[in-house]
């Protein structure tokens, strides 16, 4: 290692959005046949660098050389061609467009004679690539709306991958992944890897990137803090680059008890709905109840029941007085907040200030006579923007312009402002870094100390096990185990229960 | 069979029993009808066509029927010093020279489409009526309005849903056209050029109302210059037809056959309320609240099917 040739580099990167500085003198330099991992807190211009590199933005100044020539893309689509492709975190397919049309879209050039599409053509080359990437249970005529938001990112990787790239960009996206997902995604990288080919990797999660990357670029506020080489790799001083100051070892709960409370928040009774087949269970004042299993186990599901969003075909949701729960107005009457997992759609406006996003549940609490006081909602929004730590110009800037942790933080600030009883998180941390991550749990020991009640779903095992009081394993949407806290389940007891 | 004609065929059930119900309760309504109600179908639909690849990049329109009529009489002045050729060409350029114009102005103005519209309707209105003169009114002669007459306007009609089916499945542009009007943003994240799809999906709603303009002045063989938004009208049929083809989507996908269904329905209710001798104002109530029942259950599907799963196993 270390004699490979440079593939590409940055230098002196510099943007600006309005007034936030998000890249200030950023440096990057990317050898052939490597993984670099680009880690950094929310906000500190991962993907903004990243977007530059693709295309997708223009720096305010600064050079790149892709192969030692200098590489100015106008549009995502000159990088595509000079072999540069990026995953978003975002997500970014067409709903109303067929897998097939998602993966050539942009490229359809190929397919394209006298005028014409042969979209039958189109069909068995994306056929052929969704096979090659292992996501062959996807058909290249299914419409992207009626696909689960982890098979729309495979979508997204067959598409990359049908690109054929020299360097391809991973923006968080594992964490949008199931476990069969990331293996996916790994195998692409370690071909890419293969075939003298780089890949800049974006990821929260320090032991996926200690473990998947060569090398370690590291991000602060928008400057370059530092690049390490993969024998200096040690989670402690990778923390302490990010932050600025030491972050302790262990931020998952101490305490190894669990909730002994007999009272009764919320019961679900015999459920068949959506992914969920005759699913019961109670959730317990003060208790945090996890819930994990495969991507299509139909965990995702339960939050939705639970919040009324999903209606029952048999059974019933109930409150603590027995009252059932039918529809999100009267899971929020009955003070249920939930977070979706697919962020940008569902749990937020992203066409709004970030102040309406965090107002909207409280209104009540917010408003006199009908009236909505202003100068309480700012008070209420500065309050909670604080204490979340969230980076934003001021409460008015709009949650599109937000970076992804910085996101789920206003999501979060809704319902924490709201008051929740009962919280509904569907993969809360989902990048999140972590900084924000030791807060959030913090806050949930705290909350459930307060009495309240938290539902948490989670792709990440570890935390699920680390947080929860009773730890629900889901299988093909039947309960296939449950374990107390005390019991001390680890990880691969619980892999043996979901597949 | 193909699974695919068997859907066409589900989905025409919905005209024909419609049809088939007016032939029982309203006297003088029958077979002989049928003529009628496609002919009156036809530049609907066409028009419809054109709007259709506009609605599916989330754009409304509300001038493809002023900028039909100016170019039909453009088209018409034409042929009266140039004959037939004079005809085609001139609703051509007519109708090329309105889409261009909304077109720019969209794009370099950055107004948003339906305001656009509502602008080019007046000014294109008033553009017809002065290219009349006092009457108001402009014939062409017999012999040249035959090209769009019976039979010649089936064949038009084949070719442009031919040609609409085309940009819609067979071309980048209608791929991108989805896209955009899907989410602008990610279409930037991935390289379409959304304004310039959007330009290329208004320049090609021109080529739908020349279509349509000399359908227009060869089913009667004349045109009527109309002022105060009258043209109006015109784009209230195909934007139903349209919408109720979108809402059949699920059902098969291929956009042109659907806009037709929608476009044969409308036309049997209007002609089927005619022969029942239902006054102007009733038809607007009968066709307001047929295109509430389509798009209610179309768009409620899942949940009548649910409801009704939910009711079995209730017992
Ligand atoms: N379109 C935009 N308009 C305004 N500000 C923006 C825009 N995109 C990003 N920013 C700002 O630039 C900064 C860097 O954002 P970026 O998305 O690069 O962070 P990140 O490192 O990817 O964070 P995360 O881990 O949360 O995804 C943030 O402060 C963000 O608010
Ligand atoms: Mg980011």
């Amino acid at each position: 290692m270390g004699q490979q040739k440079v593939l590409f580099e940055a230098k002196d990167m510099f943007k600006s959005f309005g007034v936030t500085k998000a890249l200030k003198e950023v440096k990057l330099e990317l050898k052939s046949s490597e993984v670099l991992g680009l880690i950094g807190e929310n906000g500190s211009g991962k993907s903004t660098l990243a977007s530059i590199i693709a295309g997708i933005w223009a720096a305010d100044s600064g050079s790149m050389f892709l192969e030692g020539q200098q590489y100015f893309p106008k549009n995502s689509m000159e990088a595509n061609y000079s072999g540069i492709c990026m995953i978003l975190q975002e997500k970014s397919t067409f709903d109303h467009l067929s897998a097939a049309n998602n993966i050539f879209i942009g490229a359809e050039k190929r397919f394209v004679k006298a005028g014409i599409l042969d979209g039958r053509r189109m069909k068995r080359e994306a056929a052929k690539v969704l096979q090659e990437i292992g996501a062959s249970h996807i058909s290249p005529s299914d419409m992207i709306g009626n696909l689960s938001f982890e098979d729309g990112k495979l979508v997204e990787l067959a598409r990359a991958v049908s690109i054929k790239p020299k360097i391809l960009i991973v923006d968080e996206t594992t964490t949008a992944l199931s476990r069969t997902g990331r293996d996916i995604l790994y195998l692409i990288m370690e071909k890419m890897k293969k075939g003298g080919n780089s890949v800049i990797f974006i990821s929260h999660d320090i032991d996926e990137m200690v473990d998947k990357c060569d090398r370690l670029t590291v991000l602060r506020d928008g400057n370059y803090v530092d690049t390490l080489e993969k024998k200096d790799f040690s989670t402690q001083v990778i923390r302490r680059l990010m932050v600025g100051r030491e972050i302790s070892d262990n931020y998952y709960r101490t305490d190894s008890e669990s909730c002994k409370n007999e009272e009764i928040v919320l019961q679900v009774k015999d459920v068949i709905a959506g992914k969920l087949d005759n699913i019961s269970f109670s959730l317990h004042k003060g208790e945090i109840l996890g819930f994990g299993g495969l991507a299509d186990c139909g965990m995702h599901d339960i939050g939705r029941i639970a919040f009324g969003l999903l209606s029952t075909d048999t059974g019933e949701v109930k409150d603590a007085k027995g009252k059932k729960i039918e529809a999100p107005a009267q899971a929020m009457s009955r003070k249920i907040g939930y977070i979706a997992k697919n962020r940008d759609q569902e749990a937020l406006m992203t066409n709004s200030p970030i102040l309406d996003n965090i107002c909207i549940a409280s209104y009540d609490k917010l408003s006199k006579n009908g009236c909505i006081l202003p100068g309480r909602e700012n008070k209420f929004v500065d309050y909670l923007a604080d204490q979340l730590e969230i980076k934003m110009q001021d409460s008015k800037q709009y949650v599109m312009e937000l970076s992804g942790g910085n996101k789920q933080k206003v999501a979060l600030a809704k319902w924490l402002g709201f008051g929740a009883d009962i919280l509904i998180l569907d993969c809360p941390t989902r990048g999140i870094d972590i900084g924000i991550k030791s807060n959030l749990y913090n806050l949930m020991i705290k909350l459930k100390k307060e009495g309240k009640s938290i539902i948490l779903i989670s792709e990440e095992l570890p935390e699920v096990i680390g947080m929860s009081d009773r730890v629900i394993i889901l299988k093909n949407g039947r309960i296939s185990g449950e374990f107390r806290r005390e019991a001390h389940p680890t990880e691969s007891l619980l892999i043996d229960y979901m597949v | 069979m193909d699974r695919n004609i068997i859907n066409i065929i589900k989905l025409l059930l919905l005209p024909v029993g419609m049809f088939l119900i007016f032939t029982l309760i309203a006297p003088g309504f029958g077979f002989h009808s049928i003529p009628v109600i496609i002919s009156q179908s036809i530049i609907q639909v066409v028009i419809g066509f054109g709007l259709s690849l506009l609605m599916n990049a989330e754009l409304m329109d509300f001038s493809m029927g002023a900028r039909t009529v100016f170019a039909a009489i453009f088209g018409g002045i034409l042929s009266q010093s140039m004959g037939m050729p004079g005809l085609i060409f001139g609703c051509l350029a007519g109708a090329m020279f309105g889409a261009l114009l909304m077109a720019v102005l969209y794009q370099y103005l950055k107004i948003p489409v339906m305001v656009v519209s509502l602008g080019i309707v007046m000014i294109y209105e008033v553009l017809g009526a002065k290219l009349t003169g006092s009457s108001g009114y402009l014939r062409i002669g017999s012999d040249i309005y035959q090209i769009g007459s019976y039979p010649n306007n089936i064949i038009i009609l084949i070719l442009s849903g031919v040609l609409c089916y085309i940009l819609y499945y067979k071309m980048r542009i209608g791929c991108h056209i989805t896209a955009v009007g899907n989410d602008e943003k990610m279409c930037r994240n991935i390289g379409v050029h959304a304004d310039r799809v959007k330009f290329i999906a208004i320049m090609l709603t021109g080529v739908y109302c020349a279509i349509a303009a000399v359908l227009t002045i060869c089913y009667s063989g004349a045109i009527t210059a109309s002022t105060g938004m009258g043209t109006l009208g015109i784009i209230f049929k195909p934007i139903m037809c349209v919408i109720i083809g979108r809402q059949m989507r699920k059902t098969l996908d291929n956009m042109p056959i659907l806009i037709f269904i929608g476009g044969l329905c409308i036309s049997i209710i209007f002609n089927g309320f005619i022969a029942l001798g239902l006054p102007d104002a009733l038809q607007d109530i009968v066709l307001g609240i047929f295109l509430i029942i389509v798009m209610g259950y179309s768009s409620n599907s899942k949940n009548i099917t649910n409801f009704y799963r939910r009711l079995m196993t209730a017992k």
